[in-house]
Protein backbone atom coordinates (compact mmCIF):
# COMPACT_ATOMS: atom_id res chain seq x y z
CA UNK A 1 0.00 0.00 0.00
CA UNK A 2 1.01 3.85 -1.23
CA UNK A 3 1.80 5.83 1.87
CA UNK A 4 0.26 9.26 0.75
CA UNK A 5 3.17 11.54 1.09
CA UNK A 6 2.03 14.24 -1.27
CA UNK A 7 -1.20 14.74 1.28
CA UNK A 8 0.39 14.66 4.56
CA UNK A 9 2.51 17.66 2.76
CA UNK A 10 -0.77 19.49 3.25
CA UNK A 11 -1.74 18.43 7.20
CA UNK A 12 -1.49 21.47 9.04
CA UNK A 13 -0.98 22.42 12.69
CA UNK A 14 -4.37 23.43 13.15
CA UNK A 15 -5.69 20.27 12.24
CA UNK A 16 -3.72 18.57 14.66
CA UNK A 17 -4.83 21.40 17.24
CA UNK A 18 -8.74 20.58 16.48
CA UNK A 19 -7.91 16.64 17.15
CA UNK A 20 -6.00 17.50 20.24
CA UNK A 21 -8.77 19.18 21.87
CA UNK A 22 -11.43 17.21 20.40
CA UNK A 23 -9.96 14.15 22.57
CA UNK A 24 -9.00 15.84 25.50
CA UNK A 25 -11.59 14.15 27.65
CA UNK A 26 -10.17 10.71 26.93
CA UNK A 27 -6.63 11.22 28.57
CA UNK A 28 -5.43 11.85 31.94
CA UNK A 29 -4.27 15.25 32.87
CA UNK A 30 -1.22 14.02 34.40
CA UNK A 31 2.18 13.04 33.43
CA UNK A 32 0.98 9.28 34.14
CA UNK A 33 3.36 7.85 31.15
CA UNK A 34 6.50 9.57 32.47
CA UNK A 35 5.71 8.23 36.39
CA UNK A 36 4.34 5.13 35.96
CA UNK A 37 6.07 3.92 32.62
CA UNK A 38 1.91 2.95 31.42
CA UNK A 39 0.18 5.77 29.59
CA UNK A 40 -3.85 5.89 29.60
CA UNK A 41 -6.56 6.72 26.93
CA UNK A 42 -10.32 5.85 27.42
CA UNK A 43 -11.94 3.65 25.44
CA UNK A 44 -14.33 5.59 22.45
CA UNK A 45 -18.09 5.60 22.81
CA UNK A 46 -20.25 4.69 19.82
CA UNK A 47 -20.55 7.98 19.11
CA UNK A 48 -16.55 9.30 19.04
CA UNK A 49 -15.69 6.17 16.73
CA UNK A 50 -18.13 7.58 14.29
CA UNK A 51 -17.28 11.00 14.71
CA UNK A 52 -13.61 9.84 14.36
CA UNK A 53 -14.60 8.06 11.23
CA UNK A 54 -16.44 11.34 9.95
CA UNK A 55 -13.28 13.19 10.91
CA UNK A 56 -11.23 11.05 9.11
CA UNK A 57 -12.79 11.27 5.92
CA UNK A 58 -13.67 14.91 6.06
CA UNK A 59 -9.81 15.19 6.84
CA UNK A 60 -8.79 13.06 3.41
CA UNK A 61 -11.00 15.08 1.24
CA UNK A 62 -9.70 18.71 2.71
CA UNK A 63 -6.35 17.09 2.09
CA UNK A 64 -7.25 16.09 -1.46
CA UNK A 65 -8.74 19.60 -1.89
CA UNK A 66 -6.00 21.59 -0.54
CA UNK A 67 -3.48 19.59 -2.90
CA UNK A 68 -5.62 20.21 -5.76
CA UNK A 69 -5.83 23.68 -4.92
CA UNK A 70 -1.81 23.71 -4.31
CA UNK A 71 -1.38 22.17 -8.01
CA UNK A 72 -3.59 24.99 -9.93
CA UNK A 73 -1.82 27.48 -8.07
CA UNK A 74 1.63 26.38 -9.13
CA UNK A 75 0.18 25.59 -12.44
CA UNK A 76 -1.23 29.23 -12.49
CA UNK A 77 2.63 30.57 -11.21
CA UNK A 78 4.04 29.30 -14.43
CA UNK B 1 13.20 8.37 8.95
CA UNK B 2 10.40 5.75 8.70
CA UNK B 3 6.39 6.11 9.87
CA UNK B 4 7.06 3.57 12.94
CA UNK B 5 10.30 5.61 14.09
CA UNK B 6 8.25 8.75 13.68
CA UNK B 7 5.95 7.12 16.30
CA UNK B 8 8.32 5.88 18.33
CA UNK B 9 9.52 9.22 18.28
CA UNK B 10 5.99 10.75 19.15
CA UNK B 11 5.88 8.08 22.28
CA UNK B 12 9.09 9.46 23.73
CA UNK B 13 8.36 12.80 23.61
CA UNK B 14 4.97 11.85 25.67
CA UNK B 15 7.16 9.86 28.21
CA UNK B 16 9.32 12.92 28.21
CA UNK B 17 6.49 14.93 29.37
CA UNK B 18 7.19 18.46 28.48
CA UNK B 19 3.79 20.13 29.09
CA UNK B 20 2.45 20.61 32.50
CA UNK B 21 -0.80 18.77 31.62
CA UNK B 22 -1.93 17.26 28.87
CA UNK B 23 0.86 15.69 26.91
CA UNK B 24 -0.89 12.13 25.62
CA UNK B 25 -3.78 14.14 23.85
CA UNK B 26 -1.00 16.39 22.14
CA UNK B 27 1.06 13.75 20.46
CA UNK B 28 -1.16 10.57 20.06
CA UNK B 29 -3.19 13.80 18.14
CA UNK B 30 -0.05 14.11 16.16
CA UNK B 31 0.07 10.55 15.12
CA UNK B 32 -3.69 10.32 14.61
CA UNK B 33 -3.92 12.97 12.39
CA UNK B 34 -0.24 11.88 10.48
CA UNK B 35 -2.07 7.87 10.07
CA UNK B 36 -5.09 9.57 8.62
CA UNK B 37 -3.30 11.85 6.00
CA UNK B 38 -0.93 9.01 5.22
CA UNK B 39 -2.74 6.07 4.95
CA UNK B 40 -5.81 8.32 3.40
CA UNK B 41 -6.49 4.82 0.72
CA UNK B 42 -7.80 3.01 3.29
CA UNK B 43 -11.64 2.65 3.69
CA UNK B 44 -13.08 5.08 6.38
CA UNK B 45 -13.44 2.46 8.82
CA UNK B 46 -10.20 0.91 8.94
CA UNK B 47 -8.19 4.53 8.56
CA UNK B 48 -9.75 5.23 11.91
CA UNK B 49 -8.94 2.05 13.29
CA UNK B 50 -5.01 2.44 12.09
CA UNK B 51 -5.08 6.15 13.66
CA UNK B 52 -6.58 4.29 17.04
CA UNK B 53 -3.97 2.00 17.16
CA UNK B 54 -1.45 5.14 16.41
CA UNK B 55 -3.09 6.98 19.02
CA UNK B 56 -2.46 3.98 21.70
CA UNK B 57 1.07 3.40 20.97
CA UNK B 58 1.72 6.65 21.67
CA UNK B 59 -0.35 7.09 24.60
CA UNK B 60 1.64 4.32 26.09
CA UNK B 61 -0.98 1.73 25.93
CA UNK B 62 0.12 -0.78 22.93
CA UNK B 63 3.07 -2.48 22.26
CA UNK B 64 4.88 -1.71 19.24
CA UNK B 65 4.73 -4.97 17.99
CA UNK B 66 1.18 -5.07 18.68
CA UNK B 67 0.82 -1.45 17.17
CA UNK B 68 2.62 -3.06 14.10
CA UNK B 69 0.44 -6.09 13.84
CA UNK B 70 -2.66 -4.10 13.88
CA UNK B 71 -1.69 -1.38 11.11
CA UNK B 72 -0.01 -4.32 8.78
CA UNK B 73 -3.07 -6.13 8.91
CA UNK B 74 -5.31 -3.32 8.11
CA UNK B 75 -3.54 -2.60 5.43
CA UNK B 76 -3.94 -5.26 3.93
CA UNK B 77 -8.00 -4.44 2.60
CA UNK B 78 -5.92 -1.84 0.28
CA UNK B 79 -3.87 -4.87 -1.79
CA UNK B 80 -6.76 -6.04 -2.11
CA UNK B 81 -8.56 -4.27 -5.18
CA UNK B 82 -11.42 -5.69 -7.46
CA UNK B 83 -10.14 -8.52 -9.85
CA UNK B 84 -7.33 -9.33 -7.80
CA UNK B 85 -6.99 -13.52 -7.48
CA UNK B 86 -7.37 -14.62 -3.84
CA UNK B 87 -7.26 -17.68 -1.92
CA UNK B 88 -8.05 -18.63 1.79
CA UNK B 89 -5.26 -18.41 4.02
CA UNK B 90 -5.26 -22.40 4.18
CA UNK B 91 -5.42 -22.70 0.38
CA UNK B 92 -8.81 -24.82 0.36
CA UNK B 93 -10.73 -22.25 -1.85
CA UNK B 94 -9.55 -19.69 -4.72
CA UNK B 95 -11.44 -16.94 -6.22
CA UNK B 96 -11.28 -13.09 -7.48
CA UNK B 97 -12.11 -10.26 -5.50
CA UNK B 98 -14.91 -8.41 -6.76
CA UNK B 99 -15.59 -5.23 -4.48
CA UNK B 100 -14.25 -3.41 -1.71
CA UNK B 101 -16.99 -2.75 0.96
CA UNK B 102 -16.82 0.99 2.65
CA UNK B 103 -15.57 -1.07 6.12
CA UNK B 104 -12.97 -2.86 4.15
CA UNK B 105 -14.81 -6.31 3.88
CA UNK B 106 -14.11 -8.12 0.71
CA UNK B 107 -16.88 -9.37 -1.67
CA UNK B 108 -15.07 -12.13 -3.52
CA UNK B 109 -16.72 -14.82 -5.76
CA UNK B 110 -14.93 -18.57 -5.51
CA UNK B 111 -14.51 -20.44 -8.63
CA UNK B 112 -17.09 -22.49 -7.84
CA UNK B 113 -19.51 -19.38 -8.29
CA UNK B 114 -20.36 -18.96 -4.56
CA UNK B 115 -20.13 -15.12 -3.85
CA UNK B 116 -18.90 -14.38 -0.32
CA UNK B 117 -17.72 -11.95 1.92
CA UNK B 118 -14.41 -12.00 4.06
CA UNK B 119 -12.32 -9.77 6.26
CA UNK B 120 -9.30 -8.76 3.80
CA UNK B 121 -6.67 -10.58 6.20
CA UNK B 122 -8.72 -14.07 5.81
CA UNK B 123 -7.58 -13.41 2.40
CA UNK B 124 -4.09 -13.89 0.37
CA UNK B 125 -3.57 -12.63 -2.84
CA UNK B 126 -2.18 -15.29 -5.49
CA UNK B 127 0.51 -15.64 -7.43
CA UNK B 128 0.13 -13.87 -10.42
CA UNK B 129 -2.22 -11.08 -9.28
CA UNK B 130 -5.73 -10.10 -11.50
CA UNK B 131 -7.80 -12.54 -12.91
Amino acid sequence: MKLRLDLLKHLTTEDVIREAEATVHRFKPEPLFSTTGTGSLSSASTQERAREVAHSTALTQSLEQRARQSGQSGTDKK
Amino acid sequence: MTLAAAFDLLREFHKRAPFLFFNGNTFAAIGRELSYALFSDLPPVRKREVGSATAHYIAGVLDRTVMVQVVESLCAAADLAPGTRVRTLRGSTHGVVLRVLEDGRIVWRTDSGTELIALPEALAAEEGGTA
